[in-house]
């Protein structure tokens, strides 16, 4: 057929396009997972400063020794690998919240968040916050499981048992351990 | 003298005669492509005729000396018309093209006169035309032991007798479709009103499609051509209640005497947020368009066809599924009110999914005398998937999931048919290229590579006796994969490293870049044999040896599965399925009213090595600690039962039923098989009067009992409770309890070219779950829908 010498070169055209790509070789990993989270706990009184870092499967959580009757202040920071995350948490606030649950411990907590990090309805994210401690072990294995909800429908900064701050929807982007002692 | 005078004379006279004026031609009648001989055709050369007998044979005597034309007629057959000199007797044959009135289509498929063994059951034009909006996976649910297996009620896959996926691989106009079918919540990207009618093969005897057809093939076929001058076409339009929506179809078909034909379909579907009895369930609408085109010259000796389609998808899944862990998993389950709603809104916004899908063809065939019908394909499929999920700040702009697959397919095909045999044998070439793009920032969930594969196939059809016929098929494939592949430095050591050495290339940190080449030869075959003792009865037996080739998520999956809070993970030492097929089909009429047409097909599988996904163990991430979801290979029993009945009451009335029964064990952890198609029945009276203008009303009741043989994987989670820290199970498994839905279809033809059709789903807007919709955890599923649809035919 004399078409057949089109059909051959239309087939070759087809076959030849798009093999390979130039850069297929290459590793993607998570550009928004966290790695770790840091507490930079300071003790009101006496302005040292003490840093517990958790992260993934880790062995052992880190164990934050707290006074009776002392306040904190609290900042906490997110890593991804060596890069800082939490600027990306501020610039996306309205997305976010921490919700903290002191379990097995008394301890009351307050949002102290500036502009920075405070949303757009009002509610403080949680990345400043002040800890009064009233009983560090209430309990045999007091914790901290600390939870960035992101994109939930709503959020509140109440209490709630244990916990402080509340969110309705959205879904967990990283959960923390964190022992408590004395 | 005058003796002598006399003997001159008669000498004279005797030489005359001998020069031979008139002849004698002989001459036998037969079919073109199977060599039957065919009686009563009708011959004539110049002013003689005369018939051929049943042997197909004719004869002509004395005719005289002569150029004529010979034309032979014969009915259903074009009439042939030859130019013949007579000038000593002649023996012929004519080949006359039988039973074309009109165009076979150029694609390879099972032809309706001669399924012989393979389970068939067909969704008419008229099916497809009353549920024009549906989506392949729903409407083809309408057949016994088929069910749609669905990720929210706009994603829906067909699952056969308990098989999905990679088994059950859809021909779409010739071509079997690359997109990504290893996936649970892909959707196939086809739109029903290009085709004419959709067949089903149920199980594994159809060698012709690949040796991973193991469930069943679905078949969906354009119309046939008529070969005249002719300009026809439809426009169809729908609106939709639960979401909405809107759908529009256009269709327009212009064919030549000659055999040129020109055939275009436009189609365009817009959903908003759908709805449950009680709410609006949040991000659920769909916008789908799709385009096709079709040149093509055909006739009954040869053909050449040129194919385009194309189709874009963007679908938005609901909200409410999109889970951060497990906690927020157990949150979702244990609030009857969903936690996102919002008022009514055309929105698609994240998460969702974009994919457009290519087609591109060119087929040709030629029926040669001696060699059969001998067709080419060639074909080019592009398939961009993107998967957008919730994400932080500004990467929620870019997919999670970014896939574009190429797909090359060849195939070469030889039909030898006769009288009582058939030998159908062909090759099937593919190349394929998938690529993953960095630009997703996001794990990949499925690997870059290249895929080659070829497979050859011969299908033997014998008619032993008038009433029996028997069938052979033999098929050997062969596959590659050249994988390029980054494991983390951890899971390579633990589980590779030992067996596959040469497939590592380097590290970079903790993580390890590879390049598996993994090879692949199965060999499958079927037999089967039909056997009609009378033209009530028909049984039809196959066994087939199966064998399937682990596609690329059962060897290379890794990642977190938002909606269903798990992580899956592939195994690439995998090896080919190996089963075993044994499947029965019992259809007979029978004389109760106006005549009972009853089809009973049970079904056995035995597979070892069949690929499926367990829980094997939790992972800890920085969202909380997830449930690793493993591929494994087990042995699995399948059987099952679908039973077809259709009565035809009186004149007016028709009633129609249907039920299936799958079982599914896994045999290595001795267990239920996961996601088994539930116990389920169908009852339906149709009331239609053709006086009325073809006024139809149909009342249709289906009933899905409660899937009580399902495994037991429920994750458990800590969480305190009134100070007190609680284990709490997630009952991931249980199957939701019994529900029966109703129905109404009625329709009219208003003119010749006018005709309506109205649709109600779920009647009495029953609140209620689908086990097979994952998306069942999170919401109930569509409440009343009310579909009108009005077409206009020229």
């Amino acid at each position: 057929m004399k078409h057949l010498k089109y059909i051959i070169l239309f087939l070759t055209l087809i076959l030849t396009f798009s093999c390979s790509r130039a850069d297929e070789d290459l590793d993607v990993l998570s550009q928004e997972d966290i790695s770790n989270i840091i507490l930079n706990v300071t003790d009101d009184a006496t302005g040292i400063t003490q840093t517990y870092n958790y992260t993934v499967n880790s062995v052992t959580n880190p164990v934050i020794k707290l006074t009776d009757g002392k306040s904190y202040t609290v900042n906490a920071i997110f890593l991804n690998g060596n890069e800082d995350e939490t600027e990306s948490i501020k610039a996306a606030k309205d997305e976010h919240f921490l919700i903290f649950d002191f379990q097995g411990s008394q301890i009351n907590l307050t949002r102290i968040d500036d502009a920075s990090s405070t949303r757009t309805d009002g509610n403080r994210v949680g990345l400043m916050t002040k800890w009064n401690v009233v009983k560090a072990i209430n309990s045999t294995s007091p914790q901290l499981v600390l939870t960035v909800n992101h994109d939930a429908v709503s959020v509140s900064e109440q209490q709630n048992g244990t916990t402080f701050g509340t969110a309705n929807g959205g879904e967990t982007d990283a959960m923390a351990i964190f022992g408590i002692s004395n | 003298m005058k003796f002598i005078i006399h003997i001159c004379l008669v000498f004279c006279g005797l030489t005359f005669f001998n020069a031979q004026n008139t002849f004698n031609i002989q001459g036998k009648v037969i079919d073109f492509h199977d060599k039957v001989p065919l009686s009563n055709t009708s011959i004539k050369i110049g002013n003689y005729s005369t018939t051929s007998d049943e042997n197909g044979n004719f004869t002509f005597n004395n005719v005289n000396k002569g150029t004529y034309t010979l034309t032979a007629n014969h009915p259903n057959c074009d009439t042939f018309t030859e130019k013949i000199e007579v000038n000593k007797d002649l023996e012929i044959t004519l080949n006359l093209e039988h039973h074309i009135a009109d165009i076979e289509t150029v694609t390879i498929h099972g032809t309706h006169k001669n399924n012989a063994s393979m389970i068939v059951k067909t969704l008419d034009k008229e099916a497809i035309a009353r549920n024009s909006t549906e989506n392949l996976g729903n409407i083809l649910s309408n057949i016994s032991g088929v069910g749609a297996l669905k990720t929210g009620n706009n994603i829906a896959k067909p699952i056969i007798h308990g098989l999905y996926g990679s088994r059950v691989p859809i021909i779409n106009n010739g071509v079997k479709m690359a997109e990504q079918e290893w996936g649970v919540e892909h959707a196939p990207n086809v739109d029903i009103n290009n085709f004419e009618h959709i067949d089903v093969i149920k199980g594994a005897s159809s060698l012709k499609y690949g040796s991973d057809a193991i469930g069943g093939v679905v078949v969906m076929e354009p119309e046939v051509f008529p070969k005249k001058d002719t300009l026809k076409g439809s426009a169809n339009l729908s609106g939709i209640s639960n979401g909405r929506g809107v759908g529009f179809h256009l269709h327009l078909l212009k064919t030549w005497e000659n055999g040129w034909a020109v055939k275009t379909n436009g189609g365009f579907k817009k959903l908003g947020d759908l709805k449950t009895p009680h709410y609006n369930l949040m991000n659920t609408g769909l916008e789908a368009t799709s385009f096709n085109i079709t040149v093509q010259k055909n006739s009954f000796l040869r053909g050449i066809s040129f194919d385009y389609s194309v189709t874009n998808q963007q679908i938005g899944i609901y909200r409410g599924s999109d889970m951060g862990n497990l906690e927020d998993f157990y949150k979702a389950l244990t609030t009857d009110v969903p936690i996102y709603q919002r008022d009514f809104s055309y929105s698609i916004d994240n998460p969702k999914q974009a994919v457009q899908h290519h087609i591109a063809k060119i087929s040709a065939f030629k029926r040669f005398e001696n060699l059969g019908k001998i067709s080419m394909d060639y074909s080019f499929q592009y398939n961009h998937r993107k998967e957008f999920d919730v994400r932080r700040g500004e990467l929620s702009q870019f997919p999670s999931l970014d896939l574009e697959l190429f797909t090359n397919q060849f195939n070469i095909n030889d039909l030898i048919e006769r009288q009582y045999w058939s030998l159908e044998t062909g090759i099937d070439l593919m190349y394929q290229y998938n690529y993953s793009t960095p630009e997703t920032q996001a794990r990949r969930l499925v690997p870059n590579y290249n895929k080659y594969s070829g497979g050859i196939y011969s299908i033997f059809k014998y008619k032993m006796t008038p009433r029996l016929n028997a069938e052979a098929g033999l098929r050997f494939d062969v596959t590659k994969y050249e994988v390029k592949k980054w494991y983390d430095l951890s899971t390579w050591e633990n589980l590779y490293a030992e067996n596959f050495p040469q497939f590592y290339v380097n590290t970079e940190g903790n993580r390890v870049f590879t390049n598996p080449i993994l090879n692949y030869k199965n060999l499958s075959f079927n037999a089967g044999l039909e056997f009609k003792p009378s033209n009530n009865f028909d049984i039809k037996f196959n066994y087939a040896k199966v064998g399937r080739t682990p596609n690329i998520a059962e060897l290379f999956a890794d990642g977190l599965h938002h909606s269903a809070a798990v992580i899956e993970v592939g195994n690439m030492g995998m090896k080919n399925e190996d089963g075993h097929q044994f499947t029965l089909n019992i259809d007979s009429k029978l004389n109760v009213l106006q005549g009972l047409q009853i089809s009973v097909n049970p079904y056995l599988f035995l597979t070892k090595n069949f690929i499926t996904e367990v829980p094997t163990g939790i992972q800890n991430t920085i969202r909380g600690v997830f449930p690793v979801w493993s591929y494994e290979q087990i042995d699995a029993k399948m059987y099952g039962l679908d039973f077809d009945a259709n009565l035809k009451i009186n004149e007016n009335f028709n009633y129609k039923g249907r039920f299936s029964y799958v079982y599914g064990q896994d045999l290595t952890n001795n267990q239920p098989l996961i996601l088994m198609l539930p116990p389920n029945f169908s009852n339906s009276l149709e009331f239609a009067k053709a006086e009325w203008k073809n006024f139809y009303f149909k009342v249709e009741n289906q009933t899905f009992l409660h899937q009580n043989r399902f495994p037991m994987y429920n994750p458990t989670i800590n969480i305190f409770e009134n100070g007190v820290e609680v284990e709490k199970t997630l009952d991931l498994s249980t199957p939701p309890p019994t529900y029966l839905l109703w129905g109404i279809q009625t329709g009219i033809d208003f003119s010749k070219h006018f005709s309506a059709g109205l649709n109600v789903t779920n009647l009495f807007s029953k609140n209620y779950k689908d086990y097979l919709n994952r998306m069942r955890f999170f919401s109930y599923e569509m409440g009343r829908n009310f579909i009108l649809n009005i077409k206009y035919n020229f």
